[in-house]
């Protein structure tokens, strides 16, 4: 606040006492006094009127300033109305109260957003876990009728039949097996999709799950391949590791990030090479698959973003990227994501 | 035959789990004695770790836990309570049979053999009467697949050489399974690896 700003705010009571000064100095004068006297009079009071001025603006300036710093050290802005100090003159008491209720209702609604949040987030962790017994169930059984199937192709040929190739009895067994297997993928599919809705929960609570602890990258990297791989070698990628360094992070996380940007290479480039790199604290991941349009890739880890490639695909959430990105900023990971359109795409994981 | 005790309380999860136990040479069985544990964390009354307590108090067999959560914590426990192993749900059962394989193998040899033909697995050599020819590992990994089930498809191959991170796709598996074929052929090993057409290979 400047000077002439609160001098604005006075406006009124200054005119009233111009005008005052005026008709008393007009009245004195019709009263024959002494026109010395009358200036002392007249003077006197406009320097009191200054030092008025002056010692209220200051005063005023420091309540301002208190309110500033109250205002800048208060994290949440909606509490404000708890922890001013109470005026005195009975305008301000009134919008005193009034921002006392505001701040009272603003604390409710956000408490109860906060518990529903917590409500939600804890039945989708728990929905995840339950999710998982018809998915692990679901997979067992495949096994079995898998099992079936190579039994009955077994009994059909027996030992005693030695050629260098054999016929299955009938036609519908390699077809039988590769639908299993195309099963089996759709629910590794299922199971990758509640992994990120997991992760999602997680990035909206941080803090929450993080476990950091002393990890070597190459385990991290061969987790992440070995959980993927229904889906790699469906896509017939290749994929090729090197190097080894130990880090200090949440290797569960990590792992997740890292299936993620590996189910992007089986979506995205199906039967590309994929080279996956450990060293001076960075892992990268380089693919020679479709790549991205420079002009997308600034985009690409917004959230609910689908580029061409997404589009041109289909089944694509734009959410994957997004939850690497938060989960990166969460663990302090530098994320750079470099492509060239048609050449490849290279994501480096910075842990310094 | 080595006798594996399954604690799950999902009954289809029980059911199938005890199957594929059997159908792989294993006796699934309710309660001790057993060589090896599969134990479900989250169990109605008592949990996974509560259990697998108790049995630390006067048995040392392995322990493999099966679980549905995700935290890191949960790991730490199973490892405090003294189990060996943690598979998170849904588990690939090729990934479920090599882990209590490598639990179960403390005792067995690394050789392998079939009718004439001998493999060790620790040398990557290969034996045939008085031959023998050595191996890569993509080989050694392959035709120990072939040893250990009558008959394998294509994905198992491919899958049980990934599970050793030896990451191959079909095309070299075709490859690799010819250069087998070759030498299996120079050491006089004759036709011993057939294919099946449309499911995959066998001895």
């Amino acid at each position: 606040m400047r000077f002439s700003e609160y001098l604005y705010s006075k406006a009124v009571t200054l005119c009233f006492l111009a005008i005052g000064l005026i008709i008393f100095g007009a009245f004195f004068a019709a009263a024959g006094m002494d026109p010395m006297f009358l200036f002392i009079m007249a003077l006197s009071f406009l320097l009191l009127c200054l030092l008025w001025l002056l010692v209220s603006f200051l005063l005023t300036r420091e309540r301002f300033r208190k309110l500033d710093s109250i205002a800048d050290s208060l994290p949440e802005k909606y509490l404000l109305g708890e922890v001013l100090p109470k005026p005195s003159d009975p305008i301000e008491l009134a919008y005193y109260r009034v921002m006392k209720l505001v701040s009272r209702s603003a604390l409710g609604q956000a408490e109860q957003a906060k518990r529903d949040k917590e409500d939600y987030c804890e039945y989708v962790e728990s929905w995840i876990h339950e999710m998982k017994t018809p998915l692990t169930a679901s997979s067992l059984i495949l096994t079995k009728a898998q099992e079936a199937v190579i039994e009955s192709v077994l009994l059909a040929n027996p030992e005693s039949h030695l050629d260098a190739e054999i016929e299955p009895d009938r036609e519908a067994v390699p077809v039988l097996l590769d639908s299993l297997e195309r099963l089996r993928r759709e629910l590794k599919r299922a199971d990758n999709l509640t992994e990120s809705i997991l992760y999602y929960a997680r990035i909206r609570t941080p803090g929450k799950e993080i476990q950091i602890g002393d990890v070597s990258a190459d385990a991290l990297i061969q987790d992440a391949v070995r959980s993927q791989m229904e889906l790699l070698i469906a896509a017939g990628i290749h994929i090729e590791t090197e190097g080894n360094f130990e880090l200090h992070t949440d290797g569960r996380t990590v792992t997740f990030i890292l299936k993620q940007l590996l189910i992007n290479c089986a979506k995205y480039c199906p039967g590309c090479h994929v080279r996956i790199a450990a060293q001076d604290g960075q892992i990268t991941l380089e693919d020679d698959g479709i790549g991205i349009p420079s002009y997308e890739l600034p985009r690409v880890t917004e959230r609910g973003y689908t580029g061409t490639n997404g589009k041109r695909t289909g089944g694509s959430t734009g959410m994957g990227l997004y939850i690497v990105k938060e989960l990166c900023t969460q663990l302090d990971i530098r994320l750079e994501i470099t492509s060239t359109e048609g050449a490849y795409t290279r994501v480096a994981l910075n842990f310094l | 035959m080595d006798r594996i005790l399954v604690i799950e309380d999902d009954a289809a999860i029980r059911t199938e789990l005890c199957e594929l136990l059997a159908a792989n040479g294993y006796k699934p069985v309710g309660e001790l004695p057993c060589e090896l544990a599969l134990l479900d964390v989250g169990l109605p009354q008592e949990n996974g770790y509560e259990i697998c307590r108790k049995l630390r108090q006067h048995s040392d067999v392995p322990v493999i836990f099966l679980t549905a959560r995700e935290s890191a914590e949960d790991e730490l426990v199973a490892f405090g309570v003294g189990g060996d192993d943690f598979i998170r749900k849904p588990y690939n059962s090729s990934v479920l049979l090599a882990r209590i394989a490598r639990l179960l193998k403390r005792k067995s040899s690394p050789v392998l053999k079939v009718r004439e033909l001998t493999l060790n697995l620790t040398e990557m050599t290969v034996h045939f009467q008085e031959q023998s020819a050595e191996l890569t590992r993509n080989e050694t990994r392959i035709l120990a697949c072939l040893m250990q089930k009558p008959l394998c498809t294509r994905t198992e191959i491919i899958e049980d050489l990934w599970n050793n991170s030896l990451y191959v796709d079909e095309n070299t598996l075709y490859v690799n399974i010819n250069r087998l074929r070759d030498k299996l052929h120079r050491i006089g090993a004759e036709n011993y690896i057939r294919t099946v057409r449309g499911v995959g290979y066998r001895l």
